[in-house]
């Protein structure tokens, strides 16, 4: 996947920016302080996929355990 | 505006000398005087006009200096008393889809024979979704490659490997091909490498392969209570609220087979080549320490870590004592320092009653 243009990324943050301000009066309070970050999404190739089990559930990466399972070794 | 609020994924944990605010979505840890934890309110709000009233002197420019640097950080913001009620505190509750959340499993000969179909299965019917295998000999390349092509046709999500480093599988390559090839490894951590590094940076706490120069020959070397350790999200904070942030959920198989509540504690619950994982959780015991809250924990309950931290309670300062502080902690929240734990006078007593004043740690 190529990576979009930096006129392109500046157009989506002004769409998103307007959709803001046309918006104001239904959003929350602090929505004035938001910050926001431009992230495309990367395809990942079929066979990348990582499977989660028997619900067919398939990312394009899989997730860590929330805490350390053991406390054998500090970096 | 009269009232700071904190958002409701900011929590405050009081301690005896200070309090932290953890700020659970973007894991940061921030510390503010007691002086200004005692004026929370239901450890939310701040009322500006008590504070105001309450405090002499210079003392009220620092505490106001101290919460705008808190809005600045994004950690709350100012409101008043009618809008504070609109903004729901974090639910407390704990919640895991799982009888079991977490699997350890030690070999000191590099072998994990059990590890077949059969035992993946049984992991599934617990709905046990995260491994650890730590291994204190060097495991054959075709043994760990059929454990890790279970995994990856399993409904573990990720597993955490601990190995002897090895010049041939450096020299090989075999440790980056495992991390590209396998893609439930979080992390494979090398010890008595060369050198203490990271040699690949995951992404997403996910496919880390890592170096260190420590010697991890057994399960004595666990229990360690560091800063680096801690995890500041709301599933560690709420688990941590209501349950023992290390024992809860887990289950282990210890170096000899036996299926324990962790590898370095003495109660064994069966041994795998004749229980079940779901009969050994089934037996009376084994969830006895699953209740044991770093609140209940004599020490650890004046600590402003203590619901970031996890516990330990097979190393502990005062071994007779269920409730007693984890030995390798050298943090002391009385005075806000961390010493060395392994040296501390205080510590001697269970250092050597479980036997490690050998250089094993």
């Amino acid at each position: 996947m190529i990576a979009r243009s930096e006129s392109e990324r500046q157009k989506t943050i002004n769409e998103f920016l307007d959709w803001l301000d046309a918006h104001r009066e239904n959003l929350p309070v602090n929505a004035a302080t938001w910050t926001f970050q431009y992230i495309e999404q990367q395809a990942v190739p079929e066979h990348e996929l990582v499977s989660l089990g028997k619900y067919n559930a398939r990312k394009a990466a899989s997730i860590s355990f929330y805490k350390p399972y053991s406390k054998i070794c500090k970096f | 505006m009269d009232y700071f609020l904190l958002y409701s994924n900011c929590v405050l944990v009081k301690g005896a000398h200070r309090a932290t605010l953890c700020d659970l979505q973007k894991g940061a840890v921030y510390f503010i005087p007691k002086p200004l934890a005692d004026l929370f309110l239901e450890d939310q709000a701040v009322d500006l006009v008590q504070l105001r009233e309450k405090t002499e002197g210079d003392m009220v420019l620092f505490l106001m200096e101290i919460i705008d640097s808190l809005v600045e950080n994004q950690l709350g913001f100012y409101t008043n008393q009618q809008e504070w009620k609109r903004f729901p505190a974090l639910n407390k509750e704990w919640l895991f889809p799982a009888h079991i959340s977490h699997c350890i499993l030690d070999t000191a000969t590099g072998r994990l024979d059990y590890f077949t179909e059969s035992f993946v299965e049984q992991l599934s019917k617990l709905c046990c979704n995260f491994v650890q295998l730590r291994f204190f000999g060097i495991p054959p390349i075709e043994h760990l490659e059929n454990i890790l092509r279970l995994i990856t046709g399993s409904q573990i999500k990720s597993v955490e490997i601990l190995m002897p480093w090895n010049t041939a599988y450096e020299s090989g390559c075999t440790y980056g091909k495992w991390i590209n090839d396998y893609k439930k490894i979080s992390s494979l951590v090398c010890w008595g490498a060369p050198s203490t590094c990271v040699v690949k940076e995951g992404a997403r706490a996910m496919g880390y392969l890592l170096y260190t120069s420590e010697q991890i020959n057994a399960a004595t070397h666990c229990g360690i209570i560091d800063q680096g350790m801690f995890s500041t999200n709301i599933t560690t904070y709420t688990e941590s609220l209501n349950f023992n942030s290390c024992l809860n959920r887990k289950i282990s198989i210890d170096i000899q087979g036996d299926v324990k509540n962790c590898p370095s504690m003495k109660e064994s619950y069966g041994n795998i080549g004749d229980t079940t994982l779901v009969e050994a959780i089934g037996k009376p015991g084994f969830k006895k320490y699953w209740n044991i809250t770093k609140d209940q924990v004599s020490i650890c309950k004046d600590c402003e870590f203590r619901h970031v931290c996890t516990d330990c309670r097979a190393y502990l300062e005062d071994p007779g004592d269920v409730y007693s502080k984890p030995l390798k902690c050298g943090y002391d929240p009385y005075i806000c320092e961390w010493a060395e734990w392994s040296t501390h006078p205080l510590k001697q007593k269970g250092i050597n009653f479980y036997g490690l004043e050998k250089p094993a740690f």
